[in-house]
């Protein structure tokens, strides 16, 4: 493998607001070796990509190429220089064939004309190069996710690129299709061209990556060799990633029964998101739903939340059958969500907090009138410690973590007795999170049934009484809260268990 | 009308100045504030040019010539805040006058009359509102279909002739109080459309489902039954409307309303409200319907040709909504706004 690196960042730093998301990070990446690129979440993997990918301006440090400072480089200028990305999500136009897709975005033909025979001709090149028995007059649209995928791959290198960044790219992958395409990576590195590999699971970055960098907290933690004598395995890396053992806060007591069933989930399927999924949930008890960003635990909450229709499987809520095709009868069963995405999902931005926490409650119950009650929200807002106490401001005044204490009020306020809570405290400073943690074990304690729908090991932790760990769709383990630990966790989630 | 469905203001520490009034208004409010100061100064500027323009006549007449799209305006005003658009009632109030002016003449009572059509119109407003609905299609053009379609039916009705109306002169042509009826008439509706979008779920959940319909569909919203149960009233809204210009008229025309849709939404944009959903407001709406009226009788009395009359309008939408954009830009660079 050739010495000099082909790509260089050293000393960068990158800051959003008072937040640094990278505090000083050197990296380099050599030409035709796949470098992996690993983290907890948060760690400022993504903000490293996205500096290298052009898309972000570092505040400080340089980035060489081939030797050669780049300057301020923009996205028109990353790729340029011969920078290719490839995100989670497929970025080609489905009604374009394979060939047109390859082409896509390059000059081919002269004054204005496409020339049609060079299309299909670099076309078939960049297919021969990694092997790939595709059509090339087939629509893109047409093709497997698998084979969307390699097609991508055979664009990046028909660009003759020399850097190619690969974000998650088997997120959307079954196993079989996953191992053909770290093949097919492997073959784009042997044509010489520098992989960064960003993934979640451990046991692909094993088969695939020569090298693993390891962030942690905006810094470079570890550089592994991968290939070396001896051997690195996936729970050196977990180690790594996690950093030394901090003391993560002990789950509420279990409070009153927690016999009582209230939510029973039977091989829930959704495409291959959600594959034979089985979850009880008892009254009183906190559970919570881990796994890797995209491994199902958020399909399995839109599933129980009304939002997706499984495609198999079936739902009973304190034993009677629940067929919710809308969150709406979904929370007449008493099953509420906060969803993670709360501008999105969560709020009416135009309207006031009084007016957004009633907003389920209302929607439920019956007359013509839109009742407003004032106290009633004024108690909520006291509460959970909204700040400011106010409930006749707009909501869009409050900063992020009010206006989550402001969703989960709404949640509560609906008379949810089963409650989803996706990523509860993300994005929610230390105080707010104490509390929103606090009152997650109150409901407990009052006999609701609450699941916790997290990519965060410590926030599960922090918060249940039993874990149920998800990968690729599956449900790969079941803990107590006594048997896990944040290294257990992140192992089973990364299948860095399956890769020993 | 005060500004009954805007946000109630912010209570709490309260800077003072301009800027602290702007934000107490809300981006809706402070609009309609804006908006109201311009009307005064456009009659201003009209009695000044015109003797007449400031008589007590000439005002009634003003509130019975902008009564009709009064009534279409309220309607568009309660879809449009919940992001949807119906452009097909000017169609539908035409053909519910023509249905009502055979019925008249084919010896009907006015009230079997009224009923028939508005319950037409009603179902006209289903069924837009089913499709839109079921197949997700993009209202603004599945009501363009519909309108077509009503027009047509007009057209084959009449043989796209006017038929004259006899002995139905009493929602148009009368006064209550020594106040044109269709004023009247359209007041009630405005002033009903304002108490619903203020006061009762429905139109709560309207505002909540344009504010942001995803997280008004996790809520728990029956999305689906909300914007069907818009567009029956925007219906029946229509029929009405029909019926007023017939009964003003003394004829019903087959083309009665074509056009007076997009006249509709023009004054529920010049009032504030947002096409993509989430804002506006009854009391900006009635203020851009009289701007429009005031700004067309101006014109009449002083004799401009009707070809310049709608250059004029023309130019009067396009500026009065290039500056309601600069404002909601203005306030949210300043952070007044949201």
């Amino acid at each position: 493998m050739g010495a000099a690196p082909l790509l260089r960042a050293s000393g960068v730093r990158k800051s959003f607001g008072a937040t640094q998301a990278l505090k000083g990070v050197d990296f380099e990446l050599r030409a035709g070796e796949v470098h992996a690129l690993l983290g907890p979440n948060g760690a400022g993997k993504s903000t490293l990509v996205k500096v290298l990918a052009g898309a972000h301006r570092p505040d400080a440090g340089t980035l060489t190429l081939d030797g050669r400072e780049l300057g301020r480089l923009g996205p028109g200028a990353a790729h340029a220089a011969g920078i290719e990305t490839m995100l989670q999500q497929t970025a080609l136009i489905p009604e374009l064939s394979v060939a047109e897709n390859i082409a896509l975005g390059r000059r081919v033909g002269r004054g204005g004309l496409v020339d049609w025979r060079a299309v299909r001709r670099d076309g078939a090149a960049a297919l021969a190069a990694l092997g790939l028995e595709l059509r090339l007059e087939q629509p893109v649209g047409e093709l497997s996710i698998a084979d969307q995928r390699a097609v991508e791959l055979a664009r990046a290198l028909s660009r003759r690129c020399s850097v190619l960044i690969l974000d998650e790219p088997t997120a959307t992958l079954g196993a079989r299709e996953a191992q053909v395409l770290l093949r097919q990576v492997r073959r784009t590195a042997a044509e010489g061209v520098g992989v960064i590999y960003v993934s979640h699971h451990l046991d692909e970055v094993l088969a695939v990556a020569d090298r693993a960098t390891v962030v942690r907290d905006g810094r470079v933690v570890e550089l592994l060799e991968l290939r070396g004598e001896r051997t690195v395995q996936a729970g050196d890396l977990v180690r790594a990633m996690l950093g030394r053992e901090v003391v993560v806060a002990a789950p509420p007591e279990r409070v009153g029964d927690t016999g009582a069933i209230a939510l029973e989930a039977r091989s829930l399927t959704v495409g291959r998101r959600l594959r034979d999924v089985s979850l009880t949930l008892r009254r009183g008890e906190i559970v919570g739903l881990f796994g890797a960003v995209g491994a199902g635990q958020s399909t399995l909450a839109r599933v129980l939340s009304g939002q997706t229709r499984p495609g198999a499987g079936s739902v009973a809520v304190d034993g009677a059958p629940l067929r919710a095709r809308t969150p709406r009868q979904a929370l007449r069963r008493g099953i509420a969500l906060v969803p993670e995405d709360r501008l999105r999902s969560g709020l009416v931005p135009a309207f006031d907090v009084a007016e957004n926490i009633q907003l389920s409650a209302r929607a439920l119950s019956r007359g013509v009138l839109a009742r407003r009650r004032l106290s009633e929200a004024r108690r909520w807002v006291g509460d959970l410690g909204v700040q400011p106490a106010d409930p006749t401001l707009p909501v869009a005044a409050l900063s992020g973590g009010n206006q989550q204490k402001v969703v989960f009020a709404k949640a509560v306020a609906s008379g949810g007795r089963v409650l989803m809570l996706e990523e509860p405290t993300a994005g929610v400073d230390v105080g707010a999170k104490q509390e929103i943690r606090a009152l997650v074990g109150r409901l407990a304690g009052d006999g609701a049934a609450v699941a916790i729908v997290s990519t965060e090991p410590e926030e599960v932790l922090a918060m249940c009484h039993r874990i149920v760990v998800l990968r690729k769709g599956s449900v790969v383990a079941e803990l107590e809260r006594e048997q896990a630990s944040r290294q257990a966790l992140t192992e089973l989630a990364t299948g860095a268990e399956a890769g020993r | 009308m005060s500004a009954v469905d805007s946000l109630p203001a912010a209570a709490g520490d309260r800077p003072r100045g301009p800027l602290a009034l702007l934000r107490r208004l809300g981006p809706t409010g402070s609009h309609v504030a804006a908006l109201a100061l311009v009307l005064v100064v456009v009659v201003v500027v009209a009695s000044l040019l015109s003797e007449t323009f400031l008589t007590t006549d000439n005002l009634l007449n003003v509130t019975r010539q902008v009564a009709v799209l009064g009534i279409l305006a309220g309607a568009t005003t309660l879809l449009m805040v919940s992001g949807g658009i119906d452009l097909s009632i000017g169609a539908c109030a035409s053909l519910c006058g023509v249905i009502a002016a055979k019925l008249l003449n084919g010896d009907a009572s006015a009230t079997v009359a009224v009923l028939a059509v508005v319950g037409i119109g009603m179902g006209v407003g289903l069924l837009n509102g089913l499709a839109i609905v079921a197949s997700g299609a993009p209202p603004l053009i599945l009501t363009l279909g519909t309108m077509s379609i009503l027009e047509g039916f007009s057209q084959a009705t009449t043989n796209a002739e006017t038929i004259p109306v006899g002995n139905f002169g009493w929602l148009g042509a009368a006064t209550l109080l020594g106040i044109p009826m269709p004023a009247v008439v359209a007041g009630v509706v405005l002033l009903a459309c304002g108490l619903l979008l203020r006061y009762t779920r429905l139109g709560r959940d309207a505002l909540a489902i344009g504010g942001n319909e995803h997280a008004s569909f996790v809520a728990g919203i029956g999305i689906g039954r909300v914007k069907i149960a818009l567009y029956v009233i925007a219906g029946a809204l229509a029929a009405l409307a029909g019926l007023v210009l017939v009964s003003r008229v003394g004829a019903a025309s087959p083309m009665g309303g074509v056009g007076l849709e997009l006249q509709a939404v023009a004054a529920v944009v010049i009032g504030g409200a947002s096409l993509a959903g989430g804002r506006g407001s009854v009391a900006g709406t009635v203020l851009g319907v009289v701007l429009l009226g005031v700004i067309t009788n101006v014109l009449n009395l002083l004799n401009v040709q009707t070809y310049y009359q709608s250059v004029a309008t023309g130019a009067v939408i396009a500026i009065a909504v290039m500056s309601g954009q600069a404002g909601t830009r203005w306030r949210s660079d300043r952070g007044a706004g949201h």
